[in-house]
Parts: structure tokens; C-alpha cells; sequence
């Protein structure tokens, strides 16, 4: 039996990436960010301002973007349903500013499933969002002499205006220093839809009533 | 490296990022080589923590450096150059070989290559139905907060791939494999591990 040779890129990790630009709240969500007044200074983002203060921000949630938030939801469950897994619903949202040489330290979202980044302000000069590859630690003994899909450490995602990318919580990316004057982001985490009601039925004994007793 | 995003509008766009490569191909080799190889070697038996089956590995730490391989070993290394090439990685050369026998309910337990670059299961004779080599996803571990639902090449935990007799696997050496319980009498397995040449 002759089998041509085949290549299996195996184990994959998923990026989609959605053209939002022309959203109707377009407008919107730039004013609202030039004018935010609760930034401040995160110890990630650097030459920037973040809304991402308390960690339970939930900037999407403003009555004003609701629309947004519903397409981001509507692309988040596309994601899931190419993925294979459980539907997940937008838990916490924020945005940071970057101005020419900021940049955002390495990270991860902890505690969601999948994350994503929303531009609603960029140009050519924006800088790109960087994704680590998660095998870089296993490829310790080869000499790599040409970059390929397979070897390659970095993967850069240049910004555009109405770019959405969502990605996998758990892959550690950055952003180098920007050359744009300003670049806006909105950023945000996820749970897994079916876990809602969990949250919505814990209790804290010490300060909440018992439901026997809530009537 | 930049990911080539769509010039214009567009909907959506994905991208599977960072995937591992495995290649399969075929070699047609003699058997008779490897037939008369196992009459007259005295395979041991591994150990329970490795598996159950017997292996050349003790005897012999260089199989394919053998004359009587030396077209088999040939065959392989123009396939791990086209695979070195693909992966972008610069050519290895064969160093350790060794042939292994799984017989009725022989396994090999999970594994990976260490010191290696480019590992390698031959499969010159196997009879069909013979069990899988398993791969095990190197992205299972930071995977903690998703649900599967659904099997998809993001979701994998494992890829297998059935033996057939002239089969040949490349991989890279950092990957965990192993094989599940074998339910034929004859899996026969030349594996091999790789480094950079070094002229």
C-alpha cells in the first residue's frame, strides 16, 4: 500500500478574528472613551491608561454599547461552536490606551475561557498584538533555519480599525511599544454560559440571608 | 512572523496558530531483512513500567548503522529532510535505532524522546488492525477552563494514527506518545531518534 506523504499540523490553537468596523456604536465608543474619567495605571500597560482598576470591570455592560456587546457575544459563540467547546458568555470588559511607546506586558487572562480584543482607534503605526506559542518551552534541542508554522515562537496580529480577535484565555501574548499616537482597546474575559447560575446561587453565609429565610 | 490578515472587509477569519507537525509516508523496504534481524536477535522484554512487548534496544543502540539496513536507513533520512525542511528545522541524521515486537495485548507505555530532535516509527511489517500510535496534545495542559462538547482539531487530547505495513511517522522528539494494547500477533516497529549533523 503507497501513501503520499501527508502533513498533519496536529493540535492547533484557534485565533478568529471578525472585520466589526462600521458597528453603529463606533462613534460611540470612542467618546466614551475619550472621555472616561475612572483610569488610571495598570502594572501591566506601560506609556498607557487602563479602565481595569478593580478587576470586575464591565465597560461592555454600559447601556450605551449594548449593541456591541451583543455582537461580541454573537462572535464569542462562533468561536465556541468552531472550538468544540461549552458556549461562554462576556464577564468582565475594559479598555486600555496606548500612546506611541506604550506597551502591555506578557499575560494571560486567568479565570476565563476565551478573551478577546476589540479596536475601535488604531493606524499602520499601531502595535501589534503578539501571541506566544505555548510549545516554546518543549523545543529546547533543535536549531530552527527557517521560521515555519512550526518553530515559530511569536505570532503578530497587526491591529486594524473594527478588528475583533478572540482567542484562548490561556495563551500568553503582548503588545511591544506602540508608534501610533493612540491606540484604543477594549478587552474582555469570558465564563462558561452554563456556569452563570453557579455564580448567581453562591452565598456568602456571613453576610447573606439564608433562602429559607429570604422571605 | 505576521499573521497575514485579510486586506479589505470581511467577515470573520481564522487562524490555527502553532501547530505541531506530524508527516506520515510511505517506504517500501525488504522485509526480509528485518525478518532474519528477528530470528537471530534475542529481543528482551521490557520492563512493566515501559510497556509489554520486546525491544533490540539492549542489544543493539544502532539499528539502521547496519549494513543490512542501510537502504531502510537511506529511505528514512530523505524523508526526515523533507520533514526538517517543512518544520524549518536544520537536517538531522539518524543516531539510536532500535526494533520493537508487539505481539497479542503488547503496549508501549506514554513517552517522549529526550536528547532527540526528529523521532521516528518505522512499521515494516504489521499486521492490519494492529494498535494506533497515540499522540497526546502538548496543549492539554493549560486548557483548564473549557468545556469540551464537541471533537474538533482544538479540542483533541489525542491523535492516532494506524499502522500499516510500510508506514513511516515522523515527529518531533518532545512529543508524548504512546501505544494503546495491540490486538494482532505481529506489530513490528523500527523507531529511531535524531540529531543535527554535524558536517
Amino acid at each position: 500500500m503507497h501513501y503520499q506523504p501527508r502533513h498533519y499540523p496536529a493540535f492547533p490553537t484557534l485565533i478568529s478574528s471578525f472585520d466589526l468596523s462600521g458597528h453603529p456604536t463606533e462613534k460611540t465608543v470612542m467618546e466614551m472613551i475619550d472621555t472616561w474619567e475612572r483610569t488610571g495605571d495598570h502594572a501591566l500597560v506601560h506609556e498607557g491608561q487602563s479602565s481595569y482598576i478593580t478587576g470586575d470591570e464591565m465597560f461592555l455592560n454600559d447601556i450605551r454599547l449594548i449593541d456591541l456587546w451583543k455582537t461580541i457575544q454573537e462572535c464569542c459563540d462562533i468561536y465556541c461552536q468552531e472550538c468544540g467547546i461549552d458556549y461562554t458568555l462576556l464577564s468582565t470588559s475594559w479598555f486600555n490606551t496606548l500612546y506611541k511607546g506604550g506597551s502591555v506586558n506578557a499575560h494571560r487572562h486567568e479565570r476565563s475561557v476565551i478573551s478577546g480584543a476589540y479596536y475601535p482607534k488604531c493606524d499602520d503605526e499601531s502595535a501589534p498584538l503578539i501571541f506566544e506559542s505555548p510549545l516554546q518551552p518543549y523545543q529546547m534541542n533543535m536549531n530552527n533555519i527557517n521560521q515555519t508554522q512550526y518553530n515559530q515562537y511569536f505570532l503578530d496580529f497587526n491591529p486594524a480599525p473594527g478588528l475583533l480577535v478572540l482567542f484562548p484565555s490561556w495563551l500568553r501574548h503582548s503588545v511591544p511599544p506602540n508608534g501610533a499616537d493612540k491606540r484604543y482597546t477594549i478587552s474582555f474575559n469570558t465564563i462558561r454560559r452554563a456556569d452563570r447560575d453557579h455564580f448567581q446561587t453562591i452565598r456568602d453565609y456571613r453576610t447573606d440571608p439564608h433562602e429559607s429565610k429570604s422571605d | 512572523m505576521k499573521a497575514s490578515l485579510i486586506d479589505g472587509p470581511f467577515r470573520k477569519a481564522d487562524y490555527r496558530i502553532f501547530p505541531t507537525l506530524v508527516q506520515v509516508h510511505n517506504i517500501d523496504c525488504d522485509t526480509r531483512v528485518v525478518n532474519a534481524f528477528l530470528d537471530d536477535c534475542d529481543m528482551e522484554t521490557w520492563p512493566d513500567d515501559i510497556g509489554k512487548g520486546s525491544t533490540s534496544s539492549r542489544q543493539i543502540e544502532n539499528l539502521l548503522h547496519i549494513n543490512e539496513f542501510a537502504e531502510m536507513k537511506t529511505a528514512i533520512e530523505e524523508r526526515l529532510t523533507e520533514y526538517c525542511d517543512d518544520a524549518g528545522f536544520e537536517p538531522v541524521e539518524i543516531g539510536k535505532s532500535w526494533i520493537n515486537h508487539q505481539a497479542q495485548e503488547g503496549y508501549v507505555a506514554s513517552h517522549r524522546h529526550e536528547l532527540s530532535i526528529v523521532s521516528g516509527a518505522y512499521y515494516p511489517i504489521v499486521e492490519n488492525g494492529s494498535a494506533p500510535i497515540v499522540f497526546e496534545s502538548p496543549i492539554r495542559t493549560p486548557r483548564m477552563a473549557e468545556i469540551h462538547n464537541k471533537a474538533t482539531d482544538f479540542t483533541a487530547n489525542n491523535m492516532e494514527f494506524e499502522p500499516k505495513s510500510g508506514m513511516l511517522i515522523l515527529f518531533p522528539s518532545w512529543l508524548y506518545h504512546y501505544s494503546l494494547p495491540n490486538k494482532t500477533a505481529k506489530r513490528i516497529t523500527i523507531s529511531f531518534n535524531t540529531y543535527h549533523k554535524t558536517s
